[in-house]
This record gives structure tokens, C-alpha cells and sequence, in this order.
């Protein structure tokens, strides 16, 4: 068995540098340089807030066999509420980006890059401990079109209502026999 | 006269209810809100006015010729919102909040109308005490339960705080993670076990 091109490892506060220098947005669309603002900028702080804690929230770093950090994956626990008290537990993707290299690409063995990145993301999710919800979201750009369709082939799959005009929230589905 | 920012309130209700993560993150970003430029500017703006001119203000009588102060406090109550955790319910059950806008005025009753569909009348009385009177003002009715016939209903000036742009990003607004009575019957059920295409290790 040939050992993967990839490894993914949890990230830590001494990652701070490191996304500082992650580069994801590779046009001038103002949704594409705010993601890569928020991981050069917040995401650190984001995952490590001590406030925070009870939401449990998970970065991950994906690195090629070279070292190279090629995709930042993040996630964490929420309650949907509706506006008459209703909660739903889910796990929110916080943010899933690949280096402008890497977009688009494959490793050797045939893996899609985003494919890995987002099977260790849920991955990651299914194994948490309390188990979470398998209730999973994600806030896409109306024209991140290949984010809508990574999420899509993850079976994310249904959608709920818009948080803004130009944002979707896709959603896992309800199990076949529920 | 000491200005506050009414996060601390919340901070305290989150203790009160044994919350003490989320109140001492609230009061966190109280401390942080009070500490910031808009409130030293809207400290500087209200030590500017007589006092009586301050007082009406902090009543919610906003005089139409000081824009900058109303421009500051809708700043502030913007990221006072963005701030305020969405993910903690601290209205129960027996505390009501209608805020809408006055929408009709008869010589007894103001109709407000918080959105299409949604309507309430108050006594006029009441909303001049709040200095809201006119079609087009803003106008919140806080309403706490005294048993099941009765409530306090306390008539709260309110002004139109602009929609913050919205960001997926964090845990600052509410809209990631606010849904709709069809987003909950969307998401009644059990869920679809989770759909993992490539096994992958990850190093902790």
C-alpha cells in the first residue's frame, strides 16, 4: 500500500505564522480575499478563543509530503434557533480553503485535493467525542461555484434560507427512513 | 453621567442564569466596546450638550440637528448587536420584545408594525412617553409576565440600526446561525449519516 500524498495534522497556537502566509484567493473577488483575510487574520484566534471552548472548534491543516501547506479546514458546534425558541444542534463549517496551486488539482493516486481536505473535515466531525450532530452546514458564496459543488458531492445537499442575499447555507439531509 | 453598554446587563443575566463562560465573554466584549472610539466619542458628544439636552438623549430624544450623535449611537448599537451571543436565548418565555415602526396614529393609538403581518396598537400615551409619536419612529414595547392575565408593558424608545454587512466568518452575527420555522421542519429528523468519500488520518 503506497502511503498518501498528504498528511493532515490539527492545528496549534503556533500555526499563527504560518496561515498569516496562507494564500487562497486567486482573483479580485472580494468574497475570495475576505476568506483568505479571516485565515491570515482571525482564524487563530477563532480556534483557540478560551470562550469558546464548550463549542468545541477544530482547525486542520493539510500538508503535501513536501511540507507544503496546501488547505485549512475548519468546523465547530452550534445551535441553530429559530426565532420562537426552537434549537437545532449542527456543526457549522467554519471555513475550507485551498492554496490557489492546488485548486482544481488531483494527487497522483486520482484523490481530488478539496476531496481529501473536506473527507478529513468530516472525518474529523464524525469522530468527535461526544459525538456531534450529523447535522453539518456550510455558508457559501452564491458564486463559489466549486465550494457548492464540493459540498454538494460531500452530501451536503439540501439548503436552507439565505443569512444575506448573496450567501446559501447548504445542509446534510435527513436520513432516507427519518 | 456614566454611559454603560447595555452587553454588561446581558453579561450579568448569563451569570445570574450560571452561564459564566458566556458572561465573562460578553463582558469581555462590553469592556472592549467601552474602551473603543465610538464610545469615547459618544462620550465626548454627550459632555458636549447641556445637560438636559444629554438626559433627552439617553431618554431617546435623538434632536434632529446632531447627526454625528445619532450616527455614533447607531454605530455602537450596530456592534453591540454583532457582539451580543446569538447563541444564548436570554429572552424566556415570559419576556416579550416588539419593536416595529409606527406605521398609522390616531388621537388614542399608535399601530406598530414590526413586519408585514405583524402588528400591535399601544396607547399613544404611552409612545409619547418614549418620545415616539410620529409615523416613521421607532418604537420597542418590552413586556415581562406578572402571571397568565397580566404584564408589564414598558414602551422603550428605538432607533433603525442599519443591517451590519453580513459575514459567515466567526461568531459575531447572529444571521449564520438564525433559521426559520421552514429551515426547522427542513432539519427535523434524524440526519443522513455524514458522507466521508476519502479515509483520512488525521494527526492530533
Amino acid at each position: 500500500m503506497t502511503e498518501p500524498e498528504w498528511h493532515i495534522r490539527q492545528g496549534n497556537p503556533g500555526d499563527r505564522e504560518l496561515l498569516r502566509s496562507f494564500a487562497c484567493a486567486n482573483s479580485s473577488a472580494t468574497w475570495q480575499c475576505e476568506v483568505e483575510r479571516y485565515i491570515q487574520v482571525q482564524l487563530i484566534d477563532w480556534a483557540f478563543d478560551p470562550h469558546a471552548a464548550e463549542a468545541d472548534p477544530r482547525l486542520l491543516l493539510g500538508f503535501s509530503t513536501s511540507g507544503e501547506l496546501f488547505g485549512v479546514a475548519a468546523h465547530e458546534k452550534v445551535r441553530l434557533r429559530e426565532g420562537n425558541g426552537a434549537v437545532i444542534h449542527a456543526t457549522k463549517i467554519e471555513v475550507v480553503a485551498l492554496a490557489p496551486k492546488w485548486q482544481g488539482r488531483s494527487f497522483s493516486e486520482g484523490s481530488r485535493i478539496s476531496d481529501v481536505l473536506m473527507s478529513a473535515l468530516l472525518a474529523d466531525i464524525s469522530a468527535r467525542i461526544p459525538p456531534r450532530n450529523a447535522r453539518v452546514y456550510a455558508i457559501v458564496h452564491e458564486d463559489n461555484h466549486r465550494s457548492i459543488a464540493l459540498c454538494r458531492r460531500h452530501g451536503l445537499t439540501e439548503e436552507m434560507t439565505r443569512p444575506d442575499a448573496s450567501y446559501r447555507r447548504l445542509v446534510t439531509p435527513r436520513a432516507q427512513s427519518s | 453621567m456614566t454611559i454603560f453598554s447595555s452587553l454588561n446587563v446581558v453579561a450579568a443575566r448569563l451569570a445570574r442564569r450560571g452561564d459564566a463562560s458566556a458572561a465573562e465573554r460578553v463582558a469581555s466584549a462590553a469592556a472592549s466596546l467601552e474602551s473603543g472610539e465610538e464610545f469615547a466619542g459618544l462620550r465626548r458628544l454627550l459632555s458636549a450638550l447641556p445637560s438636559h439636552e444629554a438626559e433627552r438623549v439617553v431618554a431617546g430624544d435623538l434632536p434632529a440637528d446632531r447627526a454625528p450623535l445619532a450616527e455614533m449611537i447607531r454605530a455602537l448599537a450596530n456592534h453591540t448587536e454583532q457582539a451580543r451571543p446569538g447563541d444564548i436565548m436570554l429572552t424566556s418565555p415570559a419576556e416579550v420584545i416588539f419593536a416595529g415602526q409606527i406605521a398609522e396614529l390616531t388621537d388614542a393609538l399608535v399601530v406598530l408594525v414590526q413586519a408585514p403581518g405583524s402588528t400591535t396598537i399601544v396607547p399613544r400615551w404611552m409612545a409619547n412617553a418614549a418620545h415616539r409619536d410620529q409615523v416613521g419612529e421607532f418604537l420597542a414595547l418590552v413586556a415581562d409576565q406578572i402571571d397568565g392575565a397580566s404584564a408589564v408593558v414598558e414602551a422603550v424608545p428605538a432607533i433603525d440600526v442599519p443591517a451590519a454587512r453580513f459575514s459567515p466568518f466567526g461568531r459575531g452575527d447572529n444571521r449564520a446561525t438564525a433559521i426559520t420555522a421552514d429551515d426547522v421542519r427542513l432539519l427535523s429528523g434524524e440526519p443522513e449519516p455524514l458522507r466521508i468519500l476519502i479515509p483520512v488520518t488525521i494527526e492530533e
